[in-house]
């Protein structure tokens, strides 16, 4: 039974990656509708690339409901796996639904992170339609090579674009870009770097009248994989933002189990229950820095607790958003 | 078939001593049923894999709940790449019982 549920799920994401471009069924419009009143130039040599997870997560929680109950249900996995088959009809579209409210929540952290590197005189295009998703899950998962096709395609879009540079978005995006794709594509030749490691460098600073005081969530891929953990603390200090460490933090920090939540839903949830818990009690307020972190810890989480990311309460803190 | 990453699997996996200084810091093997949910059940696991064992459910559970988060290797007294093995091993996995075909990529991924 275990070992069918895995292949179903470890199948569906392969096969849907590589004839729809993403893990989950979406609209191709809902990877770049953030930016849509915000005009950012098309071209350009340094482009953002969020790497569309972000924009992923809220429907990979409705995925991930759906898991949950599918688990122990014999014919419901099996009815899942026919499915797949028909994952860009309508029917599949129709049924894995991300929510309003949750999809809204990513546009605004993306939107925030642009609008904070234009506060900082970042010049930067975006990829619009081109925004493609990196294939990390591939990766992790061991698909190398549906791996390898992805990133081909994205090294391609790249290229043609005549782009020298990214600016990403998210931990696990970042280093599959800076740590991996050098090592699968010959003569790979973008630079990377996080939106937080340009920021850390060219925030302004500014004195914030509110006195908040959060608790910060490393993630593993800043944190461990990238020994990045002084820029995100960076840019919230610069914003007068007073971060206290929890006790697992920097690169001791704990995961938040999200990686795990489609093949074990039910033990990425106690993970996750097991690090808000130790989060929250230290302050109300947890800053996470990634969407897989946001999506799992919030899912958790009590009502006392706001979980906010730090692109979207840094833009907010510095008057940028609502 | 797949030597290079059986005999790189092996390499690696044989450093551990069992000392289990990693479990103290897997955030999964707390909630699992039992040690293959922690570091050095994995890696032993995949010991036992790369000398043609076989992947059994609770081996397969072992491989798959593991969150690559890296906090084991913090402790590792014998360096292991621990995330890696278990990656290497999933995509050995996928390759035989997946319709993952090996292709090119096999040299790079162990360097």
């Amino acid at each position: 039974m275990r070992k069918r549920f895995l292949n179903i799920v470890v199948d569906i994401m392969r096969e849907l990656t590589l004839k729809t471009g993403y893990p989950v069924p979406m609209n191709r419009g809902d990877i770049y509708s953030w930016a849509q009143d915000l005009d950012i130039e098309t071209k350009g040599p340094i482009a953002l690339y969020t790497g569309a997870l972000y924009q992923i997560m809220p429907y990979i929680e409705s995925l991930v409901a759906i898991l949950e109950k599918v688990e122990n249900n014999r014919a419901l996995l099996e009815i899942m796996n026919i499915g797949k088959h028909l994952a860009s009809s309508f029917l599949t579209k129709s049924l894995l639904r991300a929510s309003h409210k949750r999809v809204k929540i990513s546009r605004n952290i993306l939107k925030a992170i642009a609008l904070l590197l234009r506060e900082a005189d970042v010049n930067f295009s975006y990829l619009y339609k081109d925004d493609l998703y990196s294939g990390v899950l591939l990766y992790d998962l061991g698909l190398s090579e549906s791996f390898l096709r992805q990133a081909r395609k994205v090294y391609r879009t790249f290229k043609d674009r005549g782009i020298k540079k990214v600016i990403t978005v998210d931990p696990h995006t970042t280093y599959v870009l800076k740590n991996v794709y050098p090592k699968f594509i010959d003569n790979f030749d973008i630079e990377v770097q996080s939106y937080l490691e340009v920021l850390s460098s060219r925030i302004k600073k500014k004195e914030s009248k509110t006195k908040l005081e959060v608790v910060i969530h490393d993630p593993c891929f800043y944190a461990r994989y990238q020994n990045m953990v002084e820029e995100p603390r960076n840019v919230l200090k610069a914003s007068g933002i007073k971060v206290i460490e929890p006790k697992r933090s920097r690169k001791f920090t704990a995961c938040c189990g999200g990686p795990i939540e489609a093949l074990y839903p039910e033990l990425s949830r106690k993970i996750a229950m097991d690090r808000v818990k130790e989060l929250s009690s230290i302050s109300n307020v947890i800053v996470t820095m990634c969407p897989i972190c946001f999506s799992n810890l919030s899912k958790v989480k009590t009502k006392e607790v706001e979980i906010i990311d730090l692109a979207l309460l840094v833009a907010r803190v510095r008057g940028l958003m609502r | 078939m797949n030597n290079n990453l059986k005999s790189w699997l092996k390499k690696e996996t044989s450093k551990c001593m069992f000392c289990g200084f990693c479990e103290a810091l897997c955030p999964t093997v707390r909630f699992g049923s039992h040690r293959g949910y922690g570091p050095r059940g994995r890696i032993n696991i995949v010991l036992y894999l790369s000398e043609e064992g076989k992947y059994t459910h609770e081996a397969l559970n072992s491989l798959y709940s593991c969150l690559l988060c890296a906090a084991c290797t913090l402790k590792c007294p014998a360096n292991i790449d621990i995330p890696e093995v278990i990656r290497v091993a999933r995509s050995l996995y996928a390759r035989n019982n997946l319709k993952e075909k090996e292709e090119v990529v096999i040299e790079k991924e162990v360097s």
